[in-house]
C-alpha cells in the first residue's frame, strides 16, 4: 500500500510530536541568568594587609613520590574541617599509580589530617565501563545539599591532550576524611571529537542560585578556555567559550560586579603575559582584552574574589620560570600590587599550580613544591586591622 | 548576540540538558562496542559458512560484553568513548544481513544502509567538518546559532530539526533516491532511541554521528566517486 505524501506528512508530524514530548518531558526548566554569589554575599569586606600566620607541607599519601595540582575547598561552618585539599600523587606525573589524594585541616586540632587516596583510577573505570588511562588535576565543589563534587582530569589514549573531565560525587554519608568516598556520575560531554582534550584546573565560581561555573580549557593543538555551568545540585547545564584566542588555558574567574566578570589565564603566547577576557553580561558572552602587564611563564595561576573590590591572585611572576610565587592584590582586577612573595627560589626551583581559599577568617594558599610536596601557607589580617564585616 | 526569535522560542521551550545515567552509560557502551566488534568479525569471515560466522559473532559479542580490562570494549571506550546510535544501527543491520535469518523477505527488508542516501551521507560529511571545526574553536562565531555548534546539540530544537530532516525521505520518497530501501529509517530510529536513553552523552550530535563513522563515510564517498 502506497500512502500519499499528505498522509505521510501527517504521520511525520505525529512522530515529531512524540519525539518532542519524549525529549522535553524529562528536562528541568531553564535556569535564570547567572549571578555570582560573591556579588550578593560579601565573604569579607575590605580585608586589610595580610601577614603569614602558619605554613608547612600537607601530609603525603602513603608511598607517593610526587604530588601536584592541589585544590582547596572551604568547608561549611560546623564541619569538623576548615578545608579539604585534593591533589594527585603517585610515582610521577602521569604514572599508572597516580590517584587523587585528600587531606582536611581539622578545626579541633588545627592540624592537617593524614592524607588518604579518595579516587582510584581502576575503580572509576570499572564504574564507568571503560578505561581511564591516567588521572590528573582534581577540583572540588560543595553543592547546596552539602555534597562534595569532584572534577578530575582522566586521560584516554594519549597524554593530557586526550584528557576528559570525570565528574564524581560524594558517595559516603559523611564528608569527614575518614569516611570520604566518591563515585563517578559521568564524563562531562564537552566535545564531539571522542569527547577529548578538555581539562579542569581551577576552582569554580560560586553562583547566587547555588550552582557554579567551572572553568575548563581545551588543549589539542589549539588552547582555548571555556566555562561549564552546573545547577545547585551539580547537574550539567551547558558550556560557553571564554576566548577566541588559541593560546590561553587554565582560566580563573574574577567577579568585578554582578555583571562584569573577568577571566585571567595562563598564556602560551610569545609575550609571556597573563591573558584575560571579559564578560559584561555575567558570563553569558565573553570577549578578549589585551593581556595584563604581568609576566606569566606558561604557568597556572589562581584568583579569589573576596568581594567586588578585593581580589587576590597567586602567580609565578617571572617570565622565564616558576621559581618565584607571589600573592598579589587588586581592587579592580586590572592593576595588581604585590602583597607578598610566597616563595623565592633559584633557577632550578619550582613552586607552581597554586590554589586559594578563604575560610575561618583567613586566606589559605596551597601550591606544588618541586613536584614532590604540596605546601601551604595561611594569612590573617595584621593585628589591629581585622577584617571589617 | 542571541537571535531574538531564537531567544523567545528557547526561553519557553528549552530546558536543561538530560545526560544518560551511569548504568546506561556503562552497559550501553559495552553493548555498542560488542556489536561493532561482532560486525568486524563477520566482515573478516565474510566468505565463511553462515554457521561459522554466527559462532564468531557470538564469540565477539561475549568477549565485548565481558566486564573490565579483559574486554575490548574497555579499551575502545578509553580511546573512542562510544560509537553513535547510527553506527550501532548500521552495524546491527549489517550483522542481520550477514548472520540473521536467511529468509528472502527478511533480507530484502534490511538493505544496505548506505544505498540511495547519498545526500544524507554528504550532509553527514559536512556536519562532521563543522563539528570538528567547532571543537577546535575554528568555526567563526556568532553563527546564526546562539551557541557553539556542539552545545546546540543539547537543545530540543536541534533534535526537532534533525527529526524534520530524518522524515524527508519518508514524506517525499523521491528524496531518498531510486534505491532508497529502508535505510531512511536509521535516523528517526536513532533519534527515538536517543530521547529514550540519552545515550551516548545527552548530546544529539553524538547520537547521530561519531568521528569514526565520519571517517568511514569519507572512504564510502571516495569509493562512490571513483565509480562515477
Amino acid at each position: 500500500m502506497t500512502l500519499r505524501w499528505p498522509v505521510r506528512g501527517l504521520f511525520g508530524l505525529v512522530f515529531l510530536g512524540v519525539l518532542w514530548w519524549l525529549d522535553v518531558g524529562p528536562r528541568q526548566a531553564p535556569l535564570p541568568p547567572m549571578q555570582a554569589a560573591v556579588s550578593v554575599r560579601a565573604v569579607a569586606a575590605d580585608l586589610p594587609s595580610l601577614q603569614k600566620d602558619a605554613a608547612g607541607f600537607l601530609p603525603m599519601a602513603t608511598d607517593a613520590l610526587t604530588a601536584h595540582a592541589s585544590n582547596l575547598l572551604a568547608m561549611p561552618q560546623g564541619h569538623t574541617a576548615t578545608l579539604t585539599a585534593f591533589w594527585f600523587s603517585g610515582d610521577r606525573e602521569s604514572a599508572p599509580n597516580v590517584q587523587i589524594a585528600a587531606s582536611q585541616f581539622d578545626r579541633a586540632s588545627q592540624t592537617w589530617l593524614p592524607a588518604r587516596n579518595v579516587v582510584d583510577r581502576i575503580a572509576v573505570a570499572q564504574k564507568l565501563g571503560f578505561g581511564v588511562r591516567r588521572l590528573g588535576n582534581p577540583v572540588g565543589w560543595l553543592d547546596t545539599d552539602g555534597r562534595m563534587h569532584l572534577f578530575v582530569v582522566g586521560t584516554g589514549a594519549g597524554g593530557w591532550a586526550a584528557a576528559r573531565i570525570l565528574h564524581l560525587v560524594q558517595s559516603s554519608e559523611q564528608s569527614d576524611l575518614a569516611h570520604l568516598s566518591f563515585v563517578p556520575v559521568n564524563v562531562l560531554p564537552l566535545s564531539w571529537l571522542w569527547n577529548t582534550s578538555f581539562l579542569v584546573r581551577n576552582s569554580p565560581l560560586q553562583l547566587a542560585d547555588g550552582g557554579m561555573l567551572l572553568p575548563v580549557h581545551f588543549e589539542l593543538g589549539w588552547k582555548y578556555p571555556a566555562a561549564v555551568r552546573f545547577d545547585a545540585h551539580g547537574n550539567f547545564v551547558g558550556m560557553v567559550r571564554i576566548s577566541a584566542g588559541h593560546h590561553l588555558l587554565q582560566p580563573t574567574l574574577v567577579v568585578e560586579s554582578p555583571t562584569q566578570w573577568r577571566a585571567l589565564m595562563r598564556s602560551q603566547a610569545p609575550e609571556r603575559r597573563i591573558g584575560q577576557a571579559v564578560s559584561d553580561d555575567a558570563g553569558q558572552h565573553w570577549h578578549d582584552v589585551p593581556a595584563l602587564p604581568m609576566a606569566n611563564p606558561d604557568s597556572a595561576l589562581q584568583t579569589l574574589s573576596l568581594n567586588s573590590n578585593t581580589h587576590l591572585l597567586v602567580h609565578n611572576s617571572t617570565p622565564q620560570d616558576r621559581s618565584v610565587l607571589d600573592l598579589s592584590r587588586s581592587t579592580d582586577a586590572q592593576s595588581w600590587q604585590l602583597e607578598t612573595h610566597l616563595m623565592q627560589g633559584g633557577d632550578k626551583d619550582e613552586y607552581s599550580y597554586p590554589s586559594l581559599a578563604y575560610a575561618d577568617g583567613a586566606v589559605w594558599v596551597s601550591y606544588t613544591d618541586h613536584r614532590k610536596h604540596i605546601a601551604w601557607q595561611r594569612f590573617v589580617p595584621k593585628p589591629g586591622q581585622g577584617a571589617k564585616p | 548576540m542571541m537571535n531574538p526569535w531564537f531567544a523567545a522560542v528557547t526561553g519557553h521551550w528549552d530546558g536543561l540538558p538530560v545526560l544518560p545515567g551511569m548504568a546506561i552509560t556503562a552497559y550501553a557502551n559495552a553493548l555498542a562496542w560488542a556489536l561493532v566488534l561482532a560486525w568486524l568479525f563477520a566482515c573478516m569471515a565474510a566468505r565463511a559458512p553462515v554457521s561459522l560466522r554466527r559462532a564468531l559473532v557470538l564469540a565477539a559479542l561475549v568477549w565485548g560484553l565481558l566486564p573490565g580490562a579483559v574486554s575490548p570494549s574497555y579499551w575502545l571506550g578509553l580511546t573512542f568513548r562510544a560509537p553513535s546510535l547510527i553506527t550501532c544501527l548500521i552495524v546491527l543491520a549489517a550483522l542481520w544481513r550477514s548472520v540473521g535469518p536467511q529468509a528472502r523477505w527478511l533480507q530484502r527488508a534490511i538493505k544496505r544502509p548506505a544505498e540511495g542516501l547519498q545526500w544524507q551521507v554528504l550532509a553527514a560529511l559536512v556536519l562532521g567538518y563543522l563539528l570538528l571545526l567547532d571543537t577546535l574553536a575554528l568555526l567563526p562565531l556568532p553563527l546564526p546559532l546562539p551557541l557553539p555548534l556542539y552545545a546546540f546539540g543539547f537543545s530540543p530544537l536541534c533534535l526537532l530539526a534533525l527529526g524534520v530532516v530524518s522524515l524527508i525521505p519518508w514524506v517525499f520518497p523521491w528524496a531518498a533516491g531510486r534505491s532508497g530501501g529502508s535505510a531512511w529509517v536509521l535516523l528517526p530510529l536513532a533519534l527515538l532511541l536517543f530521547v529514550l536513553t540519552r545515550w551516548p552523552s545527552g548530546n544529539v550530535w553524538d547520537a547521530v554521528l561519531d568521528p569514526c563513522l565520519w571517517l568511514v563515510l569519507h572512504a564510502h564517498v571516495w569509493r562512490r566517486a571513483r565509480r562515477l
